[in-house]
């Protein structure tokens, strides 16, 4: 029974990554930013939901909704007022990803001297043990892989139906063309930056329901959301949520025969093996 | 007293540390965010030999320099295939796996609890057991380990790496193989930050996992950009400011509990105002926009661009003699992408000495053509043979060995490195590029520098730009750039050139000189080339034959002027109905 345990435990996880990972790529393929500040948006929208339901007592669905909105407001005023005058002043990626480290290493520690390291939960949420035969697993597990699941299909159908999904897959794939057509680029990339941060808003609050908030909380799920997208391909959003899941099931699986220490180790690998054979990921293209 | 000596123990320590960071992200212009593990590498290792073998705190450093260096090159070797953001995402896991490593394996590394009680340095019967004592041993280390980045930094070894951060696929089409590079200073780089690990679990006789944490990658990370990327002096300057800070934060009253929260959010928005404010740190890598260089008399006296003592050669106007053998084919070259056929079946032939011209509305595979030959791309069909050699698929820097250099349309000079230095670096098979004799054999390396020093000038002096040999490539306006590409291009010595589009968006009288300058590449430094132009009259003027290119076949070949007089080819170039 062991393994249907670790499978189930497997699928929260994999649903977890997956949404982690289409966060990021969908960020990263359209504005080549390597948005390090990604695990400070999660840390903010985690402390928000916990801080609402236990300070200001406020019903877990509201405050789910005001950690999206949280995200959404950090991630956009980041691209706002220092991503778009890195990229006026022509700064290199290098320059970018370097001054999103210091956003993200400062604001963490302000965290930390707000709040302490003291974890904060979500109160008020209906927590109960479920079980299935000799499975076990919780409400939080089960709201985790619904809406996380949930969450990727709709972005990918609105990627792949709607007029603005549209226009973020053609400034992801051909900038100059984008440009000629007449876009805002600096539109498209705010609209993109509040769908990332959005969407990551839900995984913190997620995450926040099925553990607790504490400063650095933002860090894992960070590092297994930029894998996810480098393993599945750059271009490919579907290969970013793929690749996500392929992470969590080994993550889960890999404990059969190691230490569930070893999981950054088991992910590592995997990323280090696939890029060696294919470099391009697992759903990416090789042009472009 | 003690108090002071440890502090500066501390910023030469960190400055040692910096300085093998600045190696990879000031001269190679890649980041590592994982650079306080190698010198836990460092520091694991002296503590593991020290107390299980007792062995000198020598061989503790060189194990681990040896030991660090190689895994810093193992982490280089993925981007052999993908671009440098992936070096990010392996250093962040390099980082994040030794760190589990180093809590989890109890049995070599103790795990949370670290490794106490490491016997302190000994050498020759005197134990640097005080930080009095161990400082004089620090500095003669510490001058070991500036004096190897001097050297490596300022050779022809750190010259490629400076073309490699400016431009990679322009380094590689100089006939470096760059990943080569990357994946030696990657060792060196870890190796030198493992000399500070091993001497610090010295020093303090203490180590855990908690002194190489992600947060003290990036502490380093932010030393080094505060100082000045590949500034030499940078990681002092950034490593005794930052830490100067560091301890004067420990005597603000009541900050105890709070110093490494504040001392973190310090440093965070140092780096992000930095980023914005002053990318380039408090040393520039270059004081001044300008270096002197000095000039030998005989190339002053010489006139721009005139004639040196060797004369003409050739005579121009010699045309495709009869049964000599071209010195470049090109048999069916074939690529397509997705459905649609770029090139189809193109071959062509050069023959030594002539300008040939590759021609043909926009869109039709001209630079896919380029691009495959010069082993940019891989061709789906086809083969290119050198002097009837076949070097199809060989990488753009093996090319270059067999004779075959290439320009760029965008010209891509290495704009954060002078002039000089753009044409000394594509000198050929430079013995200052291998690393380990850089060290064993410096006469050999400052004899060949001196001849590269000279032949760089006698281009410079060819393509007329003499005078500005100490500017900054990037300084200068875009057609000397392009001179600056041209003279670069010569350096290789390949007699084969590929030039393209040498002439597009210059001035009238700038693509004069050009027209001159190819003209007098061919004839007098008896170069084979390959022109691919959209300016008809330079076309005209330079070349006996061209190919006439449209959707991806080659249509016709023959005199110029005569290919543009057939309607029909006219029609397809200029889309006359």
């Amino acid at each position: 029974m062991l393994i249907a345990q670790l499978l189930v435990q497997g699928l929260i996880t994999a649903s977890f990554y997956a949404l982690a990972g289409v966060t990021w790529g969908i960020i990263y393929r359209t504005t080549l930013t390597f948005h390090f500040s990604h695990q400070l948006v999660f840390t903010i929208a985690g402390y928000t939901a916990a801080l609402l339901t236990a300070e200001l007592k406020l019903h877990f669905i509201f405050a789910f909704f005001c950690s999206i909105a949280t995200a959404i407001a950090l991630g956009c005023s980041i691209d706002a007022f220092l991503y778009r005058r890195l990229r006026e002043m022509g700064a290199t990626k290098a320059t970018t990803f370097l001054s999103s480290l210091g956003f993200a290493t400062a604001g963490t520690a302000i965290v930390l001297l707000l709040f302490s390291s003291n974890p904060r939960s979500i109160k008020g949420f209906p927590a109960k043990t479920l079980s299935i035969g000799d499975v076990f697993f919780t409400t939080a597990d089960v709201a985790m892989v619904a809406i996380s699941l949930i969450s990727v299909g709709l972005l990918l159908l609105f990627l792949r139906k709607s007029r603005y999904g549209k226009v973020i897959r053609a400034v992801g794939s051909n900038r100059e063309m984008a440009r000629n057509l007449g876009l805002d680029i600096n539109k498209v990339y705010l609209l993109v930056y509040a769908i990332g941060s959005g969407l990551f808003g839900v995984a913190a609050f997620l995450f926040t329901l099925k553990n607790v908030a504490y400063p650095t909380m933002g860090v894992f799920p960070f590092f297994m959301s930029f894998t996810a997208v480098f393993l599945g391909g750059i271009n490919s959003i579907a290969g970013h949520a793929l690749a996500g899941f392929i992470l969590g099931m080994a993550e889960n699986l890999g404990m059969i025969i190691l230490p569930g220490e070893y999981k950054i180790m088991i992910a590592y690998g995997i990323l280090f093996i696939v890029i060696l054979i294919k470099p391009e990921g697992l759903l990416g293209s090789k042009r472009g | 007293m003690d108090y002071v000596y440890h502090i500066l123990i501390l910023v030469i320590m960190y400055a040692i540390l910096v300085q093998s960071l600045n190696l990879i992200m000031g001269y190679v212009g890649v980041i590592s965010m994982g650079h306080a593990v190698f010198s836990g590498i460092g520091a694991y290792t002296a503590a593991i030999l020290s107390i299980h073998l007792g062995s000198n705190f020598l061989i503790g450093l060189a194990v681990g320099f040896v030991f660090s260096g190689l895994v810093g090159a193992l982490l280089a070797l993925p981007s052999l295939r993908v671009r440098d953001e992936y070096l990010i995402v392996f250093t962040v896991g390099f980082q994040m796996v030794v760190f589990e490593f180093m809590l989890t394996a109890r049995g070599i590394t103790q795990g949370q609890g670290g490794i106490p009680g490491i016997p302190p340095a000994e050498l020759l019967g005197i134990s640097f057991h005080t930080p009095l004592r161990f400082l004089p041993l620090l500095a003669v280390m510490g001058l070991i380990c500036f004096a190897i980045a001097w050297r490596v930094t300022h050779s022809p070894f750190g010259r490629v790496l400076k073309a490699i951060r400016e431009d990679e696929s322009a380094c590689r089409a100089l006939g470096k193989n760059t990943l080569f590079f990357k994946v030696l200073v990657f060792g060196l780089s870890g190796g030198l930050a493992a000399i500070t690990g091993s001497l610090m679990a010295h020093y303090i006789s203490f180590i855990s996992p908690f002194s190489f944490t992600i947060e003290v990658s990036v502490f380093i990370i932010v030393m080094v950009v505060l100082g000045g990327e590949a500034n030499f002096w940078g990681p002092i300057m950034g490593a005794a400011i930052l830490m100067g800070i560091t301890e004067a934060l420990r005597f603000v009253p009541g900050a105890s509990n709070y110093i490494d929260a504040a001392r973190e959010i310090f440093y965070g928005l140092i780096l992000m105002f930095l980023m914005i404010f002053r990318p380039q740190g408090i040393l520039p890598e270059y004081s001044k926009r300008s270096k002197k260089i000095p000039i030998p008399k005989e190339l002053l006296s010489r006139e721009n661009g005139a004639a040196d003592p060797d004369g003409i050669k050739r005579t121009p106007g010699r045309f495709q003699e009869e049964n000599q053998e071209p010195i470049l084919e090109i048999q069916g070259l074939s690529k397509s992408f997705g459905g649609l056929q770029a090139v189809a079946e193109a071959s062509l032939k050069l023959f030594p000495g002539d300008i040939t011209g590759l021609i043909g509305p926009n869109g039709c595979g001209k630079t896919t053509l380029f691009n495959m030959a010069n082993g940019f791309m891989e061709p789906d069909q086809g083969a290119v043979y050198v002097r009837g050699k076949a070097v199809t698929g060989l990488a753009p820097y093996k090319l270059v060995t067999e004779g075959l250099a290439r320009s760029w349309q965008d010209v891509r000079v290495f704009k954060e490195m002078t002039v000089l230095d753009n044409v000394m670096v594509a000198r050929p098979n430079q013995i200052g590029e291998n690393l380990f004799l850089l060290f064993l054999r410096p006469g050999r390396v400052a004899r060949e520098e001196r001849e590269n020093y000279r032949a760089a000038l006698e281009y410079l002096q060819l393509v007329g730009l003499l005078d500005k040999a100490g500017q900054l490539a990037g300084s200068l306006s875009n057609a000397e750039q392009k001179l600056v590409a041209i003279a670069r291009l010569l350096a290789t010595e390949c007699p084969i050139l590929f030039l393209d589009e040498p002439t597009a968006a210059l001035d009238i009288d700038s693509v004069e000189r050009v027209i001159q300058l190819i003209q007098e590449i061919a004839f007098r430094k008896d170069k084979t080339i390959l022109l691919v132009e959209h300016n008809l009259d330079v076309v005209r003027g330079l070349v006996k034959k061209a190919y006439f290119m449209s959707e991806g076949k080659i249509l016709a070949e023959g005199e110029p002027a005569k290919l543009m007089a057939d309607p029909k080819l006219a029609e397809v170039y200029f889309g006359i109905d």
